[in-house]
């Protein structure tokens, strides 16, 4: 078991009064790609954003290598980083790609321009951006924002990467270039959770598929058996309405 | 028509003038000192007590005459034993006054940068006021420039308002000439000459800034 990373018990949360999440519980391990889908309302996103601490839980446990993060001093501990990527990118529009990575490392680390700069510039060769680091947001593709964004999570060092549908707001051809900047993730042994409506790709890359409808886990498993064998009647009904709509 | 009279009085005019300016400087900069705060904390979580202070103070100046609350300052505060200078008081009101408006300015454009920019900075791990500092300020501001350089117009020719005070800045002592000279016409024509010529200039100022930005903002 020490090789769990991330520990979700018992995770309860409503929006006044609406239940959108009940008695989540979900365990990922080191290393391991775990992709969730389910219709749209079904809580998956707010899952992620309750492990990033953008919402409020009601009641549960969210542990990050063992400890909580609700703990005070959280974020100064070591091993208690989160790196979280928006369907929208929100990348700063004020900095320019070399900012938007290396400005969050100056401000929240402290850590000295040059250093800040250089990890910048290896993060900007790893998505493939070199030629870009001196634009700003408004001059690149979705594609390509979505690679900085990734890029900008990635420079702080994160024992764990979330994806909000990092795809939803792309077209094909720029989604496949972001697809690709995660598989080469996955191969560096990144830890991920990844909300996505790309089924084959959540297919390819996952080691485990969480199917989620109403606010409640409803079978997770090896991808092979959720998308050809399902167990549970919703899930097998939900694959069946997406692929007649694709 | 006898504009010698302006003429001989020129140089009293246009260090009038300057006073003008610089009364509008001090109180827009003061102004905006309070209009960042308040706008700022009006768009963040505050106590409810502190929220509706700070609601009551820009309502209240915003629904009563400028002129009023500049003798209020000035002739009513000494009653309760707050003295001070006429300067001080104009000034003072002013940036009260503007302040109430422009903390409104502020507040909408904090409000206009998406609330994406807000949740990414806190991922990556900015507190409050880093957050404020470098992610939301810099796209705020950008917003504000605009209504901020006409509130500044704006208070540059309310502060022919201050001359109650018997400061003897731009209107004030077009008065005094008047009263000497009895020339209306041609003192009063002046006064908006170049009253017009100080807010034209903010103006023509203010689209080089604005198409500065732009510029910048949209490449």
């Amino acid at each position: 078991m020490g090789n769990q990373i991330l520990t979700i018990a018992g995770l309860n949360k409503s929006f006044n009064g609406v239940k959108v999440l009940q008695e989540i519980n979900l365990d990922v391990n080191n290393r391991e790609i775990i992709s969730i889908i389910g219709p749209s309302g079904s809580g998956k996103s707010t899952l992620l954003r309750c492990i990033c601490k953008l919402e409020c839980i009601d009641s549960g446990v969210i542990l990050l290598n063992g400890r909580s993060i609700y703990q005070k001093d959280f974020a100064k501990k070591p091993g208690t980083k989160i790196g979280m990527v928006f369907q929208q990118f929100n990348l700063f529009p004020h900095y320019t790609v070399l900012e938007n990575i290396a400005r969050p490392l100056m401000t929240v680390r402290r850590i000295d321009k040059e250093s800040a700069i250089e990890t910048a510039r290896t993060l900007i060769r790893k998505v493939k951006l070199e030629n870009k680091e001196a634009s700003f947001p408004r001059q690149l593709s979705g594609g390509q924002m979505q690679r900085v964004a990734i890029a900008r999570a990635l420079a702080m060092n994160p024992d764990i990467m979330l994806f909000d549908e990092p795809t939803s707001a792309l077209d094909p051809e720029l989604s496949g270039e972001v697809f690709q900047t995660i598989i080469d993730l996955a191969r560096d042994g990144m830890t991920m959770i990844i909300v996505t409506h790309e089924m084959s790709f959540a297919e390819e890359i996952s080691n485990r598929i969480v199917f989620m409808d109403h606010g409640m886990v409803i079978e997770e498993g090896n991808p092979e058996t959720i998308f050809h064998s399902p167990e549970k009647e919703r899930t097998l009904s939900f694959l069946k309405r997406i692929r007649l709509i694709s | 028509m006898n504009f010698e009279i302006i003429a001989d009085n020129l140089w009293f005019l246009l260090s009038a003038a300057l006073l003008t300016i610089k009364i509008t400087i001090l109180s827009f900069i003061v102004a905006l000192f309070i209009s960042f705060i308040v706008g700022t904390m009006r768009c963040e979580k505050i106590p409810n007590s502190v929220e509706k202070m700070l609601s009551i103070y820009v309502e209240i100046f915003r629904g009563t005459p400028l002129l009023i609350q500049l003798f209020f300052i000035y002739y009513g505060l000494p009653s309760v034993g707050i003295n001070m200078p006429g300067f001080l008081a104009a000034i003072l009101g002013l940036a009260l006054n503007s302040a109430a408006y422009m903390s409104e300015i502020i507040r909408a454009s904090i409000n206009a940068v998406p609330m994406g920019q807000k949740e990414a900075s806190f991922v990556l791990g900015y507190n409050r006021f880093q957050s404020l500092l470098h992610i939301v300020y810099p796209q705020a501001i950008r917003v504000a420039i605009p209504p901020l350089m006409n509130s500044f117009s704006s208070l540059l020719k309310e502060s022919s308002l201050v001359s109650v005070l018997a400061i003897t800045e731009l209107t004030r002592i077009g008065n005094l000439i008047y009263t000497r000279t009895y020339r209306a016409f041609e003192i009063y024509l002046t006064l908006g000459i170049i009253y017009f010529v100080m807010t034209y200039t903010v103006s023509v100022i203010s689209k080089k800034i604005e198409k500065r930005i732009n510029k910048a903002y949209v490449s």
